[in-house]
């Protein structure tokens, strides 16, 4: 898990590199994410005079929170140090999220409460998906806990289980939605009026933001993770040495896909991010339905 | 089997949600070929009259009726934004509800025996089929709406099998084919006469 979390900010890194390569630029290299993470942790802390304790609190609860969820999510192997149920797991992602919207809103910064505002907004949009996703791998595997149902999934080509595209597609859409990746945030902007997840962290400084972007680096990881065990369980289970290329592989083909879909899909516009939602929502009540008469 | 079904269930929520033509006329496209492919999966052994309703059905619904509709469409200079009279969020929810109202009712009455699921999906195909055509303004649209309905009862004849579903499914197929032909010509007519194409200006007739 130690392994998975320096691994993360390299996800982000590729990403990056992948974006740029696609739109012709050259672009950072890839391993600028943790360059910056040096940079801020060697850095002190700037805090508003309006901010209470709630945000002081909120870096370390949000890195704490992402790691809790990181040992419940099985990474290489079947066996993962925290089994939990997977509401529990639903919670334990909203668990930072609340405290990050906090954050934005004790600083009494315009922009912080605008950022909240539509963070919270849009994961309660993406709420209904992710729990009807999870039931569906949960109906699947046979278990409810995440590591069970992950590695209780019924072996053989996904093509034999079609629903599990179909669960992935949805993971998928989320992934992009929750980490604030293009098509519902842009990560980039510099635009303080368009941003969601950004505005949230723009009073947040030195330490405080080097935790919260290896926080999100980690959830983004945590999201493919979810997704690729999914399509392919398989890989939960293979010999020792062959799980820490596995991973790696798993790395760069996620920050090679994201980065694709980012540098190929415009911004959607606030008020269309529901229709993306519901999208999602659709696509996992319909896997449950082909669970159902399949 | 299962994957094909799915891909196809998919294609029709596409072209459901879809607002735009072009990209509909591709999943219509991609929809015929899939289709194409059932026949030769649900006989067992590959008969002449497996790969001849198959190669029809490549050639009407994979290629002829998605270039009349392209061609139509590029005739006419259509917008690519269709008009519906559900909005998109609407239309996304609506959509969903159909689908598993289909799903629920396909295995309820079990209107299959052997593929529960390629009879639910094809039921659903027809409800979303008819669902575009009841709401979209345009009439390009509009006929989009029909080929996937016939899409659908293609997908729920070929899965409930019986010896006799061929011939009938080459006579509807038939039909349909030249239904969108003659529609074709019409929208042609149409826009001679209207300048336009939405139906709701067409009630009040130009002298």
């Amino acid at each position: 898990m130690v392994l998975f979390v320096a691994l993360a900010p390299l996800l982000t890194g590729i990403i990056r590199k992948t974006k740029a390569f696609l739109s012709l630029r050259r672009g950072a290299p890839v391993w600028q994410p943790y360059a910056d993470l040096r940079k801020l942790f060697r850095r002190g802390i700037v805090r508003s005079s309006t901010a209470s304790w709630v945000f002081d609190l909120s870096a370390p609860v949000v890195l704490g929170g992402t790691l809790v969820l990181a040992a419940a999510t099985p990474l290489y192997s079947r066996e993962v140090p925290l089994p939990v149920h997977f509401v529990l797991y639903i919670y334990l992602m909203a668990l930072p999220r609340f405290f990050q919207t906090l954050a934005g809103l004790d600083t009494g910064s315009a922009f912080g409460g605008l950022g909240s505002s539509r963070e919270v907004s849009v994961s309660s949009m993406a709420e209904p998906a992710l729990i009807l996703a999870l039931c569906g791998l949960a109906f699947l595997g046979g278990a409810d806990t995440v590591n069970g149902f992950l590695s209780g999934m019924p072996a053989g080509s996904v093509l034999a289980r079609p629903e599990t595209i179909l669960i992935a597609g949805t993971l998928f859409l989320l992934l992009l939605a929750e980490n604030s990746r293009i098509p519902v945030d842009d990560p980039a902007t510099h635009l303080e009026l368009t941003m969601i997840h950004e505005a949230m962290v723009l009073d947040h400084s030195g330490v405080d933001l080097g935790m919260i972007q290896l926080a999100s680096s980690l959830r983004i990881a945590l999201f493919s993770a979810l997704v690729s065990a999914a399509l392919f369980p398989q890989s939960l289970s293979l010999p020792a040495h062959l799980a820490l290329p596995a991973a790696l592989a798993r790395l760069c083909l996620f920050g090679v896909l994201i980065g694709s879909v980012e540098a190929g899909t415009a911004r959607l516009r606030l008020s269309r991010v529901a229709a993306f939602l519901m999208v999602a929502t659709v696509l996992a009540s319909i896997a449950l339905a082909i669970q159902h008469a399949g | 089997m299962n994957a094909l079904t799915v891909l196809l269930l998919l294609l029709g929520i596409h072209l459901t949600v879809s607002e735009r033509i072009r990209p509909s006329i591709r999943s219509l496209a991609a929809q015929g070929f899939l289709l194409a492919l059932l026949p030769l999966l649900e006989t067992p052994g590959t008969t002449w009259r497996a790969v001849a309703l198959s190669l029809a059905v490549i050639a009407g619904k994979g290629i002829a009726m998605p270039a009349i509709l392209t061609r139509v469409v590029s005739r006419l200079e259509i917008r690519e934004e269709s008009e519906s009279l559900v909005s998109t969020k609407a239309t996304i929810l609506l959509t969903g509800a159909l689908t598993l109202a289909a799903f629920v009712a396909g295995t309820r009455f079990g209107l299959s025996g052997k593929d529960e699921l390629g009879a639910a999906a094809g039921l659903a195909l027809l409800f979303c089929g008819l669902f575009r055509m009841t709401t979209r303004v345009k009439a390009v649209s509009q006929v989009i709406g029909f080929i996937l309905m016939e899409n659908g009862i293609f997908l729920l004849g070929t899965v409930s099998g019986g010896e006799f579903t061929l011939p009938i499914e080459l006579g509807i197929f038939l039909d349909l084919f030249v239904a969108v032909f003659l529609m074709g010509i019409l929208m042609f007519k149409i826009q001679r006469a209207f300048t336009h194409m939405d139906f709701r200006k067409i009630h009040t007739l130009k002298d």
